[in-house]
This record gives structure tokens, sequence and C-alpha cells, in this order.
């Protein structure tokens, strides 16, 4: 396979059970690096629930997860999220009673120096600088010093992104990045995304209802249903997929 | 002797169980924690006392009118004013909440008097010598009375219509609510049943401990450290745990000396956090790290 | 920023804290025998405070411990001081001690949260104060240790009521610039964000074992210098001192103040010390009252982080008070 092609992230056989119910069911998946992959499927079927599995959040009942062929299985959050592997929340996940700029400080400091140096610092330039500059990627620099519970929901997400963006990560798993944001933002939001692959050369896995914008914008779609894995593929393929017209449509 | 302490090991520990289930019914319905529940029944035993005492009513009608009261504060302006408010934003904030009106109500009762205050008892606190042993009716009203409320509760839980929604929203809010149950009134039945449950508790406890203002610390203590050791996600749990208290209570004091007591079961307490937090009897909490 | 504006922050909080320093040290000259007596107990008290604002208000984890660890630090010094060791090295290895044993009480803090903890450390304060009570040969069980004399500095004596007072003002602002100091670092910063969102917090590297750790420890440490200067301050120190109720009344005065707030415990202090001898009322009714406000507090600003203070202030004017923005 050519380099590109190599996958940066690998699923392999993945199970989730909460109680008896099998949130995931052997689902078997691949990240390519550069890409921007599309993970769909109808509510409950496992998508979030995937993704959690990977960053640490949730532990797996069975199955395993690697990064360029290290097995990170049961890796904690932390653990993963310092080999480049970051992520958006469904629901934002700010720190509320801190400012937009510590909350961008906050998602890198504890990634370099030691426990005791950060003692003797508070923030250093260019870790201001840095936020600033993404935050005007943004367009929200102006709210930098705005308490984070106080932004609107729409600056909220771009601030999770903003957080995400700090980390120079190399893959960037986003769940539901559009989730109850205006048409406008949104296209904003989908253009960063794009940005991100496209120029940073960062790899990005994004969770999306709105089919049409998914199969739009991204390389390769993979479908889950109920725990499985039920298609993948370039989006036009997958788009005439008789399962997935049935798992959506129940036709 | 020793079946002395198993009687009065029953009497206690059914109090301690009485308490801790009203304490495990409000943590599974609503996700309180009240840290308050001692001073519950040291309020309920003063309500009582100003009904029966001051204004001279007939037992059973000062226990009513009590738990008319008990059900009102304790119960529904409790959880309006105070549980309601602070759920929202976390155990935290609440935990501090009922340990501030646990502080408040303590503080309070001093008014109407500092004194203990001898109770009325339903029966004589003699001991009647019966075979070898000597058995105090208190003991065995305490005993029976408290085995009534107990299976009254569980007749009202399984059997009535109101007790199944009940337990549907202790075992899972959401599907409960899925299923149309008014989720808000049936956790404001749950802190009714509290009230009464509490009522009962201090009716049984405070003739034997006299009623005095501080008596809440070291009973709601007790009653917490029953809940945490049965397991207070499970009514069961908490029953036995109450009744394991007792039990160790009363042995302690009678073998060991009655210092030590309490430091037996705190470490039990302890050990019980440390190493099987959902109790003997209790199931697994999710801790839920979902976002 | 550049050096000079860096230099001058720099010296700006010198000033400060050195204007402060001096209002300190200069009060009690003023102040009659009683009142210097209460002024030194609101000083002891607030070093405490601070270290419980730390661990619940900044972190959020509940510690109801603070009396004991009060303790540690109390007799820790009575038993040194009463053996010949100087209070100067007595004071230090109390509060190590308390730091360490804070360091070991941070375990279960780690494994269990909220009511269990709450009720771990419940149960370690009255362990502490069994200890204390039982074992008379170390601690002078159930009456105490006596005769516990302040401090010198070689031919200069601490002795009165003015010159002790003086000494814990002077530790008292230092334990605070040490707060304001951590606070301002990235451990504070990540003290809050783990009390802020704890899941998104380990998500982006925090090693929240570690901070829950360190904060129980300093936090401990601080109730143990607050107890080592005690001691000297009565000149006796008993069990009673340190039981189960006096950690709830630390837990009032974080709350009253506003936790989480660095005025917090300034105000819940100054409230909880200095109220009762304004209303002259029993002991019970002064309770009541704190935790009548304490409840308020919480239902008002359930979030801590701002304090009655903050939205009173708010209501009359309108705006978000200018600490709140910090």
């Amino acid at each position: 396979m050519p380099m590109e092609m190599q996958p940066i992230l690998k699923i392999q056989d993945l199970r989730k059970n909460f109680y008896g119910l099998r949130a995931l069911d052997g689902v078997d998946m691949e990240l390519r690096e550069k890409e921007l992959l599309g993970l769909m499927g109808p509510n409950g079927s496992g998508k979030s629930t995937l993704l959690n599995c990977m960053t640490g959040v949730l532990s797996t009942t069975g199955g395993r997860v690697y990064h360029r062929s290290r097995d990170i299985t049961g890796w904690k959050s932390s653990s993963i999220y310092k080999l480049g592997i970051a992520r958006t929340f469904q629901l934002v996940q700010l720190f509320p009673e801190m400012t937009v700029l510590d909350n961008m400080v906050g998602a890198i400091q504890e990634s370099r120096g030691t426990m005791f140096g950060r003692l003797f610092r508070f923030s250093e330039e260019w870790e201001k600088a840095k936020a600033e500059e993404i935050l005007e990627f943004l367009k929200i620099a102006h709210v930098k010093n705005n308490l984070a519970k106080n932004l609107s929901y729409g600056q909220q997400k771009l601030v999770d992104l903003g957080m995400v963006l700090m980390a120079d990560p190399s893959v960037v798993l986003l769940d539901e990045p559009l989730a109850g944001v205006n048409p406008t933002l949104g296209r904003e939001i989908i253009d960063h995304i794009l940005e991100l692959v496209k120029v940073k050369c960062c790899t990005v896995l994004i969770i999306e209802h709105n089919a049409k914008i998914m199969l739009d914008i991204c390389d390769r779609i993979v479908v889950l249903n109920e725990g499985r894995k039920i298609a993948k593929g370039h989006p036009d393929a997958v788009k005439q997929n008789p399962e997935v017209l049935k798992a959506y449509f129940g036709a | 002797m020793i079946f002395q302490l198993i009687i009065g090991g029953t009497a206690t520990g059914a109090i301690y169980a009485l308490m801790a289930m009203g304490f495990s019914l409000l943590w599974q319905t609503s996700q309180t924690i009240n840290f308050a529940q001692g001073e519950f029944v040291t309020a309920a035993a003063f309500i009582m006392l100003i009904f029966y005492d001051s204004l001279n009513l007939p037992y059973v009608l000062a226990l009513v009118l009590t738990i008319v009261v008990t059900v009102g504060i304790l119960g529904i302006i409790f959880r309006k004013v105070v549980v309601e408010r602070l759920i929202k934003t976390g155990l935290l904030s609440l935990i501090c909440a009922t340990i501030a009106v646990s502080i408040m109500v303590r503080n309070s009762l001093i008014f109407y008097t500092a004194e203990s205050m001898s109770f009325p008892s339903i029966v004589s606190k003699e001991a009647i010598p019966l075979l070898t042993i000597r058995l105090s009716p208190l003991d065995v009203l305490n005993i029976a009375l408290a085995a009534l409320v107990i299976v009254a509760l569980q007749l009202f839980i399984r059997k009535t219509k109101p007790g199944k929604a009940l337990q549907a929203v202790a075992q899972n809010r959401d599907v409960a609510e899925v299923l149309g149950i008014d989720v808000g009134r049936m956790t404001t039945l749950a802190f009714a049943i509290n009230a009464v449950i509490v009522t009962f508790a201090a009716i049984l406890v405070a003739p034997v401990y006299v009623a005095k203002y501080n008596m809440g610390l070291a009973l709601g203590l007790r009653a917490f450290y029953a809940a945490i050791i049965g397991g207070f996600n499970q009514t069961r749990g908490a029953l036995i745990g109450g009744l394991l208290i007792g039990y160790i209570e009363v042995f302690t004091i009678a073998y060991v000396t009655s210092q030590y007591s309490e430091v037996v079961i705190l470490l039990m307490v302890i050990g019980i956090i440390l190493f099987k937090p959902e109790g003997i009897w209790g199931t697994k909490e999710v801790w839920s790290r979902e976002l | 920023m550049s050096r000079s504006a860096m230099f001058r922050s720099i010296l700006g909080k010198v000033l400060k804290f050195g204007a402060i320093a001096a209002v300190l040290l200069v009060i009690p000259r003023f102040l009659g025998i009683y009142t210097i007596y209460i002024y030194s107990w609101l000083l002891v008290y607030l070093i405490a405070a601070y270290g419980l604002n730390l661990i619940l208000g900044y972190a959020g984890q509940i510690s109801l411990a603070q009396a004991a660890f009060m303790g540690i630090g109390a007799y820790v010094m009575g038993i040194l001081v009463t053996k010949g060791v100087s209070f100067w090295i007595a004071l230090p290895a109390g509060a190590l001690l308390s730091f360490g044993i804070g360091l070991i009480l941070g375990f279960p803090a780690l494994k269990v949260k909220h009511h269990y903890l709450a009720m771990v450390t419940i149960g370690f304060n009255f362990i502490m104060y069994k200890l204390f009570e039982n074992q008379e040969a170390i601690t002078g069980g159930y009456y105490g240790i006596f005769d516990i004399t302040r401090p010198s500095i070689g031919a200069l004596r601490f002795e009165s009521d003015l010159a002790y007072a003086r000494v814990i003002a002077t530790v008292a602002l230092f334990m605070v610039i040490v707060m304001y100091w951590i606070l301002n670092t990235r451990w504070g910063r990540a003290f809050k964000m783990i009390r802020e969102n704890e899941v998104r917090a380990e998500i982006v590297g925090v090693d929240i074992r570690a901070y829950k750790l360190i904060v129980f420890a300093i936090g401990s440490a601080y109730a143990g210098v607050a107890g080592g200067l005690l001691a000297p301050l009565l000149g006796y120190i008993e069990p009673t001192l340190f039981e189960l109720t006096i950690s709830f009344d630390f837990l009032l005065m974080v709350l009253i103040g506003g936790r989480g707030r660095f005025e917090g415990p300034l105000i819940g202090v100054a409230v909880v010390i200095l109220l009762p001898e304004f209303l002259r009322i029993t002991d019970q009714a002064n309770l009541l009252i704190f935790s009548v406000i304490a409840v308020v507090v919480l239902l008002v600003v359930p979030e801590g982080g701002a304090s009655l203070w903050d939205w009173i202030f708010k209501r009359i004017t309108g705006k978000n008070s200018p600490s709140l923005t910090k």
C-alpha cells in the first residue's frame, strides 16, 4: 500500500457492551492518513460509542484499537491525546468558568514539561500567541477574554474546535461538529475542516447526520447500524448501498 | 445474654435500617445525598413533642399531625427549595447544602429547648423477665413497628400504581420518563415517603435515647454508614446494612469498650468504600463518563 | 509582555503585599487584649480555611478533615515545644507531617467521590480525634498538653500577645502569598480544569490523580500550619479543639465566602469569627445564622466561584463585579 494509504488508526473487531446491550458488535474500520472520513449511521448505531472507545473515554469489551500499528486499546484518554489524537464532543465540553484564552492554553499546558516545572509558570508567550492565532483563524478572537459559559452555542463549538487545534494533532475526531449550528456557521466550520485536511494535512474523522454534506466533502464513508458496520467506501458507492438505504429509511 | 443482645441489636438496627432505607430511596429516585437525614429524625421528634407535650394532643393525633408537618417541610419544601435547584449544578453543591441544612436544623431546635426532653413511649421501658432473659417491651415494639413500616413500604412499592412508578424511576429515570411517568411527582413522592419514614424512626428512637437537639448527628452518621456498608442503591442493602450496624454497635459495646464501637464501624465503612464502594449488597453504579 | 511591563507588574504586587503586611503588623498595636486574641484566632483559622478552599473550591473535593489536620499540626507543636524543640522547627515539622498524611488521605480521594469521600474524611477526623483522646502517653489524652511556650529568635522573645500576634500575621500573610502564587501558575489552571470539567481535563492530558493528591496534601498542610500556630496562641491544646464539628465550621466558612474564590476564605472567616463578637448570642444561634447564610449562598450561586456579594453587587449595579471576570 502506498504511504498515504497506510491506516493511521485501525479498529479491529471492536465490541462494547452496556449491561447486555451490544452498542458495538465487532466493528472493523480503518482511518487512513490525510483522509476525511465520514462516520454515519442512524441514531443509536454506535458512532459516538466508537469514538469514545477509540479515545479512552470508555473501556472496550473486546477488540483492538491500533495507532500506526501500536496497540492503544484501553489507554487512558490523556495518553491518547499525547499521541496527537484529539477530539471534540457532541455536547460542547469546555471549562465554563474559565476564559476562552485559558481554555485554549489549558488544552495544551499539560503536554509539555514536568509537573514540577508547571509550578513556576503560568503561560508562555508562544502559547497565548498560538491561541490568539487560532482564534483569529476561527474568527472569534474578540471573545478571547470572555468566560466560556457566556459564549453563544456556536462560539462555544468553535472554541471546542480551537482547543483541538492547539495541540497540532495529527488525527482529529469530530463528534457532530454541525449539531445545533446555523447553516452559515456550519459552512464556516466545514471550510475550516477542509482546510485542516488539505492544508494542514491532518487526518479527520467526522460524525455527522447531514448526509448531503457528508457525501459531498468526505473522501470515504463508513456506515454503522446497530453497532455493526454495514457499508464503507466512496460516497457515491455508499449512497446507493441498499443496506444503507434500509437502515436510514427502513425500505 | 446473647439473645438479649440480638434483640437489642435488631431493635437498634431496625431504626438505622429505616433511616438508611429512606436515604436509599432519595438516592435512587433523585440522586440526592441527604446529609441531614439524622437531623430530620430529630426535627420529627421535636415536632412530635410540640404536638404531644405542649399542645397536649392525644398520641395518635399528634403522630398524624407530625407526619403531615414533616411531609410538608422535610418532604416537599426541602425538595422544592433546596434539592431541585441544586441537583442541576452537581452533587457537590447538593451535599454541601444538605450539610449546611443539617447544621441549621441542629442549631435551630435549641430554641425550643436545650435540654434532653423525655419522649413519650407507648409501652413501658422496664424490662420484663421472660424465661431466662430480660426482654424490653420497647425493643420488641421497635422491632415490630419497624418491621410493619418496612413491610408497608415494600407493599406500597410493589403493589400500588404509584409505588411501581416510583420503582421505575428509581431504576432508570430516563426510561421511566419515556414511559410517561411524571418523574417530578414521583420524586416528590419519594421525599414525602422519606419524611414519613423519619417520623417513624423518630418515635422509635427518641424514647430510648431521649430527644435532644444534637442527637441527629450521631444518628445520621450511623444511617449513612448503614447505607454505605449495605449498599444504598438497593433498598435491601440499606435494610441489611442498618441491621448489621445495629448488631455491631450492640455487640462491641457489650464485649469491647463503647469507645471503640464507632471506630470498628468506621473502619468497616472505610474498608467498604475503598474496596467495594457499592456496598455489600449494592450494585455497581455507572459513574457515567459518557458526555 | 515586555520586560518593563513585567517588572512593573511584579513591583505592583510586591507593593500591594507590602502594604498589607504593614497594616497587619500595625493593627494589633491598637487592639485591646481580648481583641488581639480574636485577631490571632481569625488569622489562624484563615490559614486553614485557605487550605480547605483549595481542596473544595478549586479542585472540587470534599474534605471534612481539616480539623484533624489542624490537630496534627497542633499536637506536633505541643509535643515538640514542651520537649524543648524550637517553634521554628516544630511549625514546618507539623506542616510536613500534615502534608504527608494529607497525601495518604488523597489516595481514597482518587478512588471515590463526593459523599463517599466526605465519609472517608469524616471517618479520618473521627479516628484522629479518638487517637488524640486516647493516646495518653503521647498526646496527654483527654486533658491535652499544657505550657506550650511561644517562640523566640535568639534573645528576641515573642512572648506577649502583641508580639505573637505579629508572628501569626507574618506566617498567615506568607501562606496566603504562597497560595496566590500556586493558583497563578499552571497548577492553578489545572486545578480549575479539573473542577470545571474533569473528563475534558483528562482528555487534554491533565494528570488528574497527581493533581488531586497534591491538592489534598497542600490543603491539609495549610491546616497543619494553622494548628501549629494555634498551640502557642492558646498555650494549651486538647482534643475537643479538633473534633468533627470544627471541620464543619471550616466548610461553612468556605461556603459563605464563596468556594473557589480567592477572597472567599477571608470573607467566610471574618463572618464566622467576627459576627459572634458583634451579635453576642449563643453558639448555636451563631451556627444557625452561618448555616442559613451558607445555604442561601449555595442556592443563589450554586456553581461556587462567586459569592453572595457578587450577586448582590450585580443586582444593585446590573454589572458583573470586577473580580468575577478574571
